[in-house]
């Protein structure tokens, strides 16, 4: 814990000049749809440093769509969609994942990509006369995704959310 | 003919293989040669990047060697693997720590990132390398009549300073690409906002309901077809119009990848693809070549 918590006041670091203008959420598409996705009240958090706890709730940092208008527009110049995503980083470690994105980086470990191929959509692209397309080698994608801890980190997951 | 390898992605083959056929058909008429190489997933900007950066940055840097291997600019056609693959190609050439720490991990499967190579865009591509003039030229039958909303996508346009693509509040390429082709780009209501996809995980109805509100913007503006150059913008609106039907009014815009627009005004046949769309295009179809 004593790690993110560095990781927190590095980021309280980043966000500091945030003056709580609200221009992210102003053009927050997700916002517009769910109040309770605000990136004003994130980057609250974040300066007022109320890290861990509430700052997850409700898994709301996994609604940003990551569409980066907020930092784009933001008069301070924070990137606030790049903060966001980092919090993501750190949620993960707090095993607090979405459970979408967990089953994304078990298909990539198993076959190195996100789509399972069905036999309806091979005959598909039999139909529109596509070729076969090389396939990565799964081995050196299940090596990298082990040394940066991708396969520690899914198999914690496993047992924190059993 | 210059020479790419091309960067397929997960999305486009095994789920939407007609944008492949597209592609496939239309960069060799402007002397781009596709050499498919094997990639990986890029990985998806959205989740794994989410899910932890240094593994983000170190899969794609995995597929930028298989491309400096070869010498071959990578060229996309999907915008999230554009995203991944252009934002880590220039975060790790301009920073040394970050980029030793990925070679670390790259040294266990005997690669090495150097830095040699462009990532670019098929959108890209077409508008600055082959030039509005020429693809204008080769149009035989241009869509004349058509009136078209763009959605150009976030991850073609942000990160800004990185992408370097176009005005990310005022996009303007795509509209002239469509233009090119005889139709005319019209303005709409949420002309600029995401489509959604990256919230579709986390929340589906909240995923669709903002996709919903672009193509009302399309609608009210009298659009005969919406227009995308990303293959998972291209299903949060083609696909997703049937799941909006369970929240709201049911819709039938018509839904575009950019190539294929071209190719049929190119005088292609993408007959077989077209059939591949879930909002029916047969009427647009007759439109268009009346």
């Amino acid at each position: 814990m004593i790690e993110l918590n560095e990781e927190f006041k590095r980021l309280n670091s980043v966000v500091k000049l945030c003056y709580q203008c609200g221009t992210c959420a102003g053009g927050c598409p997700v916002f517009k749809q769910y109040a309770k996705f605000n990136p004003r009240r994130i980057m609250d958090k974040l300066v007022l440093e109320e890290f861990n706890g509430n700052l997850f709730d409700e898994q709301q940092i996994w609604y940003c769509s990551m569409c980066y208008t907020c930092s784009t527009r933001c008069p301070q110049g924070i990137d606030i969609g790049h903060v966001i995503t980092e919090l993501k980083n750190l949620a993960v470690k707090m095993s607090n994942v979405t459970p979408g994105i967990i089953a994304e980086m078990k298909a990539i470990l198993e076959t190195g990509s996100t789509t399972a191929i069905s036999q309806s959509i091979l005959k598909k692209r039999e139909k529109l006369g596509l070729p076969e397309i090389p396939k990565a080698d799964i081995n050196e994608i299940q090596r990298l995704l082990e040394v940066t801890g991708v396969t520690d980190q899914l198999n914690k997951l496993k047992e924190d959310t059993a | 003919m210059s020479k790419f390898a091309f960067f397929i992605g997960c999305t486009i083959p095994y789920r939407v293989p007609f944008i492949e056929t597209a592609i496939r058909k239309i960069l060799p008429e402007f002397e781009i040669e596709l050499i498919d190489l094997p990639f990986a997933c890029c990985p998806d900007p959205g989740g794994a990047q989410s899910f932890d950066r240094v593994a983000w940055h170190t899969l794609a840097a995995r597929n930028l060697c298989l491309a400096e291997e070869q010498n071959l600019d990578i060229i996309t056609a999907c915008s999230g693997c554009f995203e991944t693959l252009k934002v880590v190609n220039v975060h790790l050439k301009n920073d040394s720590k970050l980029k030793g720490i990925v070679n670390e991990h790259l040294k266990e499967v005997g690669r090495e990132f150097k830095g040699t190579i462009k990532v670019r865009h098929f959108a890209e591509v077409l508008y600055n390398d082959v030039g509005i003039d020429k693809i204008a030229a080769k149009v035989k039958k241009p869509l004349t009549n058509i009136k078209f909303a763009s959605h150009t996508g976030c991850h073609f346009l942000k990160p800004p300073e990185i992408l370097q693509m176009d005005n990310p509040e005022r996009p303007v390429k795509l509209d002239e690409l469509i233009e090119a082709l005889g139709a005319k780009a019209v303005n709409y209501l949420n002309k600029l906002a995401c489509c959604g996809a990256g919230t579709r995980s986390t929340d589906q109805d909240i995923a669709i309901a903002m996709a919903h509100e672009k193509i009302v913007g399309a609608e009210l503006a009298s659009a005969d077809g919406l227009v995308t150059i990303c293959p998972t913008c291209y299903i949060q609106f083609d696909v997703g119009q049937r799941l909006m039907a369970k929240q709201f009014e049911k819709t039938s815009l018509p839904v575009f990848v950019y190539p294929e627009l071209l190719g049929l005004a190119m005088g292609f046949d993408f007959s077989v693809g077209f059939k591949m769309h879930t909002i029916k295009v047969k009427d647009f179809l007759e439109k268009a070549s009346s």
